[in-house]
């Protein structure tokens, strides 16, 4: 793999996600065993903890695709992954937004998507940037 | 590196997508229209979510597998896959009781089994090419 400069959005990004997914998943995991905790509400519904856990467990795979590559040459592609990624969470997240708010509450459902938002936004500028960034290379 | 690994990383890829696409689909029908393999689903909105979530994910992690396939394919990638499937055999084995719950045991046994073969097979196949290289 030829090593460019490291794509340093990408690399706080990818630090970001395994880091957050973590501490998300031990929080679901002690609020479905306790039911203290900002998912305490998993506690009355211990089996919806099973998508939780995978989806956070995932997306910390994607956090790690992330950092391996923040140096690739072509590290605007990863960009765009990233950005996909978001968008999957976000589409759970608005397609089922009136059941969400009402068993999670309002301030889950808002954090949530003040987290995945940004970074979709930031993400593709990112994107377009490096895209400009290689291809201005490769010209010369 | 053998043109056969990085086929089967491709390969691999390939049927995540098709089997996290499918599952996501049994999810909205299972929870919308209470049909198909998730049944139990129906006005379980929470476990739906989460379900949703994690099929499409996996789905989006087997494009990032064909992605990784291309040419920047690399040994290490092998790995990557064995820890996808790594999440979800630990996630069967830990909530296994899910599926005794939902009446699901035997989709259970299948897909825990199938995520241990491929844990398996891309464990291996990083291992052979860690050795050909040494």
């Amino acid at each position: 793999m030829k090593t460019t400069k490291t794509n340093r959005v990408l690399l706080i990004h990818g630090y970001f996600l395994v880091i957050v997914t973590l501490v998300n998943t031990v929080a679901s995991l002690y609020g479905m065993k306790t039911g203290e905790g900002m998912f305490g509400f998993l506690k009355e519904m211990p089996f919806s903890e099973v998508g939780f856990f995978q989806a956070y467990m995932l997306m910390m795979i994607v956090g790690i695709v992330l950092i391996l590559n923040a140096k690739s040459e072509q590290s605007w592609k990863y960009d765009l992954l990233s950005v996909v990624a978001h968008l999957v969470p976000l589409t759970a997240l608005f397609m089922l937004k009136g059941e969400v708010q009402q068993i999670m509450g309002v301030k889950i459902f808002i954090a949530s998507a003040a987290i995945h938002f940004p970074w979709v936004i930031v993400e593709s500028i990112t994107a377009y940037l490096q895209y400009k960034k290689a291809h201005e290379t490769a010209v010369q | 590196m053998r043109p056969q690994y990085n086929r089967f990383l491709k390969i691999h890829g390939i049927l995540l997508i098709c089997l996290g696409s499918i599952m996501t689909i049994q999810t909205l029908l299972g929870y919308h229209l209470g049909v198909g393999a998730l049944v139990f689903l129906k006005n379980e909105t929470l476990r739906s979510v989460g379900l949703f979530e994690a099929y499409l994910l996996a789905a989006f992690c087997g494009f990032i597998l064909v992605v990784l396939s291309g040419k920047y394919y690399s040994k290490q990638w092998h790995l990557l896959g064995a820890g996808i499937h790594m999440i979800l055999f630990v996630t069967n084995v830990v909530f296994w009781k899910a599926y005794a719950q939902a009446d699901i045991v035997i989709i259970g046994y299948v897909a825990t089994l199938a995520h241990a073969v491929l844990i398996f097979l891309e464990t291996r196949c990083y291992y052979i090419l860690a050795r050909q290289v040494k």
